[in-house]
């Protein structure tokens, strides 16, 4: 990979030439200093509701979204069984106390009235998701991919909406859908991730605010990636968004999500959910680079990353992959996973999670095999650097009807630096005698072999590391969509200057 | 009432008798117990984390007597010891429900250097020395040991004292109403010592509900090695929880092989602990488990010392609607650099309706380290069974030739040539569809199966 140092940034990596190889601990455990890009506040103004959760919130949220009656139930319903539920605490994360009732569940920027087109959209709004380096405006559009953006609570521009209407694609925001397709989303939502499922999809299921909608009709391929890039900007507001896709039978979509937030000392609460439907043989490719604000290097401020993604690949011979890059947050929570339901039907996931400083990581997935002959793949790269810890934890469940399952996971953990943690917690649950279920997990740093191979061929110690880190995290890269590895890489190589190379 | 209230009513209600027929040594660490099992507020059940298979609470819910008078048990054993493995001449304690028999002659077979005695004798002679904290305190199959034990076996072996003849301690169950067997075994091996522990599980009378409470102490001095092998073939109407710690000083070198081949629902939970640099511990587990049967195991090591090395080989061949866990936590914590752990768990599923829940974990702290873990689960290869069939040999003979060498690796780990072939005829026996009772049990004959 192209190892040119990133020009924008405020802190080029100090590599000098032909660095000793015995100082590579010193440069794996140089503190990262490497500033986190999108962490500015946009001065838009919001208009938000008051901090705390009751039903009248849960009423008033579902009130200005102008929902039907049985959405405000759904929510009250959730709103309910939320308040029976305690905070999760099995996670390999030291979550410090969180007020539920300290917290905004609402934002939006303010506007007189919807933007009809782009042109009504706030320019400062524009200008918050240019410097983010997300194409709103069509024509500037090159990559040829549809973006929706929200931002807080709302989502601001979906782009290329026209052209997927043409192939019959609904792309819109969640708002919008159960306003303008309220029986698909009737019939999906909740049907996934019940909101009954734990803590956290019980207090979005009461307050989610927006989120994209994704339908692609009976035997359709989608010509475009799709795109969501959530940021959150208001101080005080949590960010509880919900995206629902659907793939009727044969269809196929590419599905993108970014994420940034600004850099506050506080610790912001972002819970959403992700459900997904994949009927017959349709397929479904969910991408996620994940960097939200993750604390200084102190461990203040910090976005909390609570998330329950979950696709049910419901027909015969679907399939569901998740790939995600997660190097923000203060803390993550996160499980992306297949309930494989169809006969022969394929999950897979795909992830490298890059903890620094004082960042917290449990994540991993389930795969749930129901169907005969359902397969998954889950390869996993855990990088650990400064004081962080990273855990993988993933289930693979094979129930007693499932036939002829087949299952290889490989979770490898790299560490760069003696003070920070890589754990691995894999569930293996077999029911059925005919399935092959294999796990395996290595933990290692990066050997002085390797480093001493580079050095002496010329590249510097941090070049080496960074080379060595992003072949190891390869095999997960080239599963992205082209632009976003780019964009993936280069995050991976910013996230890791100055701790690594 | 849950399963713990009644144990900690019994100890309210009876407390004082327990504490007037127990020495002194055994009843101090009891009122910390009872705080434990009352914070705890009850046994793990169930889907609790690190429990997904075993609901120990069920497991000690039936009501069972606690001998806690010290009556005599029935059986008179002493006459001729069972079980004793042909060739192998060993040193035999028996443990009657959780009373301790020695074995004929043992007291004149004893080396010099080594002990072999009751807990309860040994309290009065090393009160410091038969409680010594190993087990994690808030482990409540531990604390409630803790709180009821009575009896067991001491084992010491002094400093540089090399025991070539291995100690076996046999556990019988004799019982004509429904018993919990409260054990407690503490061994002890001093600065460069060397022993051998063979620690057997065997069938029982009636068809009466019991269950066994066992606690497994070691503690290794520098530079000691100790083997325990320990097994399990006892009836469908068992219980057993169990609890194996052991501390590990500098230089130390730990083997634990716990084979089980026959029971009702057991659950093994393993901690070791290093206290010093280069120690060394192997554990090893094999498990043939069958019709109505459940097997768990759970190991957690923690690396807290550099340069020590740790390896575990677990191996599970289930049949019939057999139900098994396996979970293991390697810990390596900062500053136990140059660690070395390995952990294996493989598992051959020989029915539809077997089913297996594997969890090996590992929570590294620490850079300078070399960790792996794999877990399998699946069943015989289609095309070795066809390659055999092919030659000749019937099915079900195929079956159980590639099941054998499945195990096989975990036997050969074990160091005495006696018990290793003694363990590969059981297996075979086991695989075969017989009983597992040794050809020639000597047993007195209701205590036989």
């Amino acid at each position: 990979m192209n190892k040119t140092p990133d020009n924008n940034h405020d802190n080029p990596t100090p590599a000098g030439p032909g660095r000793p190889a015995d100082d590579s601990r010193s440069v794996i455990e140089n503190a990262a200093t490497s500033d986190y890009k999108y962490g500015f506040v946009s001065d838009i103004d919001t208009d938000r509701l008051p901090d705390g959760l009751s039903e009248d919130i849960v009423r008033e949220i579902s009130r200005r979204k102008g929902e039907p009656e049985w959405l405000l139930d759904f929510r009250l319903e959730a709103y309910r069984h939320w308040c029976t539920l305690e905070m999760p605490r099995w996670a390999h994360l030291d979550i410090p106390p969180i007020d539920f009732q300290a917290i905004s569940y609402y934002a939006e920027p303010r506007r007189k009235e919807g933007p009809k087109s782009l042109d009504e959209v706030d320019p400062q709004l524009l200008d918050t998701f240019n410097r983010l380096g997300i194409p709103l405006e069509e024509q500037k559009q090159l990559s040829g991919m549809a973006v929706d953006a929200v931002f807080d609570s709302v989502s601001v521009a979906t782009t290329h909406r026209d052209k997927l209407a043409q192939l019959g694609i609904i792309f819109c925001p969640i708002s919008e859908a159960v306003r303008d397709y309220p029986d698909l989303v009737h019939r999906y939502l909740g049907s996934v991730v019940s909101y009954r499922d734990n803590f956290f999809a019980a207090l979005n299921s009461a307050v989610f605010s927006d989120g994209s909608f994704v339908y692609i009709p009976k035997g359709v391929r989608c010509p475009m990636e799709l795109s969501t890039y959530f940021r959150i900007n208001a101080a005080g507001t949590g960010q509880f968004e919900r995206t629902l896709i659907v793939a009727d039978d044969d269809a196929y979509v590419s599905y993108l999500e970014g994420c940034t937030a600004p850099s506050r000392d506080e610790n912001q609460l972002h819970a959403a959910i992700v459900e997904i439907v994949c009927e017959d043989r349709a397929e479904v490719k969910y991408s996620t680079v994940q960097n939200w604000y993750a604390g200084d290097a102190e461990g203040r401020g910090g976005v909390y990353n609570f998330v329950t993604k979950r696709g049910l690949c419901r027909g015969d011979y679907s399939k569901l992959s998740w790939t995600q890059v997660e190097t923000g947050s203060a803390i993550t929570w996160k499980y992306p996973s297949c309930v494989l339901k169809g006969e022969g039907s394929v999950g897979e996931f795909y992830s490298v999670a890059v903890t620094r400083n004082r960042q917290q990581a449990d994540t991993g997935t389930k795969m749930i095999h129901i169907g005969r002959g359902s397969r998954s793949t889950i390869v996993s790269k855990g990088i650990s650097a400064g004081h962080s810890s990273n855990a993988y934890r993933g289930l693979v469940k094979v129930l007693p009807q499932a036939t002829g399952v087949r299952n290889y996971t490989q979770c490898d953990s790299l560490l760069l630096g003696g003070d920070c943690g890589a754990h691995t917690f894999p569930y293996i649950e077999v029911m059925n005698d005919s399935a092959v279920v294999e796990h395996e997990a290595t933990t290692s740093k990066i050997s002085e072999d390797q480093l001493f191979y580079c050095n002496q061929r010329g590249i510097p110690t941090e070049e080496a590391i960074g080379l060595i880190v992003n072949g190891y995290a390869k095999e997960v890269m080239n599963k992205l969509p082209m632009e976003f590895a780019v964009e993936a890489q280069k995050l991976l190589q910013i996230t890791l200057e100055n701790s690594v190379g | 009432m849950n399963a713990l209230d009644q144990y900690t009513d019994l100890y309210s209600q009876y407390g004082e008798a327990l504490r007037a027929h127990s020495p002194e040594a055994l009843n101090r660490r009891r009122g910390e117990a009872l705080d434990t099992l009352r914070r705890l507020g009850r046994l793990p059940r169930r889907g609790d984390e690190g429990y997904q298979l075993t609901d120990v609470e069920s497991i000690l819910a039936p009501d069972m007597g606690v001998n806690i008078m010290r009556v005599a048990p029935a059986a008179d054993t002493r006459g001729e010891v069972a079980c004793a493995l042909p060739g192998l001449g060993s040193l035999n304690a028996l443990l009657v429900n959780d009373t301790f028999m020695p074995g004929r002659g043992l007291e004149d077979a004893l080396p010099e250097g080594v002990e072999v005695m009751s807990l309860a004798r040994a309290a009065e002679l090393y009160p410091d020395d038969v409680m010594p904290g190993v087990a994690p305190a808030d482990d409540a199959v531990a604390a409630l040991n803790t709180l009821l034990v009575q009896d067991g076996v001491y084992v010491r072996v002094a400093a540089g004292v090399q025991l070539d003849t291995p100690i076996q301690i046999i556990g019988l169950m004799s019982a004509s109403a429904p018993v919990l067997a409260v054990r407690r075994v503490r061994i002890s091996l001093g600065e460069g010592a060397r022993a051998a522990v063979l620690m057997c599980d065997h069938p029982r009378r009636q068809a009466v509900h019991t269950a066994s409470c066992r606690v497994v102490e070691c503690t290794l001095g520098r530079g000691a090695s100790l083997d325990c092998y320990d097994l399990e073939e006892s009836g469908p109407d068992t219980g057993r929880v169990s609890v194996f710690a052991a501390r590990q000083d500098a230089d130390s070198r730990l083997g634990l092989t716990s084979a089980y081949l026959s029971g009702g629902i057991t659950r093994n939970d393993v901690y070791i602990s290093h206290t010093g640099r280069g120690c060394h511990t192997e554990l090893g587990g094999l498990v043939i488990a069958g019709a109505g049967q459940q097997v768990d195991n759970s190991t957690r090591i923690v690396h807290s010392q550099p340069h020590c090395s740790s390896s575990q080989l677990y191996k599970y061949a289930l049949f019939d609607d057999a139900r098994a866990a396996f979970g293991g936590i390697v810990t390596v914590d900062h500053g136990a650099v140059h660690t070395d752990a390995r952990q294996t768990n493989r598992n051959l599923l020989a029915s539809p309706e077997a089913r297996m829940y594997a969890r090996p974990q590992l929570i590294i702290n620490c850079d300078e380290v070399k960790a792996s873990h794999g877990a399998t689960t699946g069943r015989l290869d289609d095309d070795a069974l066809f390659y055999m069939r092919s030659r000749g040999i019937p099915e079900a003979e195929a079956r159980m030739m590639l099941t054998n060498a499945f195990l096989t690796d975990v036997l050969d780990s074990i160091g005495i040539e006696a018990l290793r072939e003694r363990l590969r005829h059981l297996v075979d026996r086991r695989l075969r569809g017989c009983g597992t009772s040794c050809d020639k049990c000597n047993l007195p004959h209701e205590l036989r199966r």
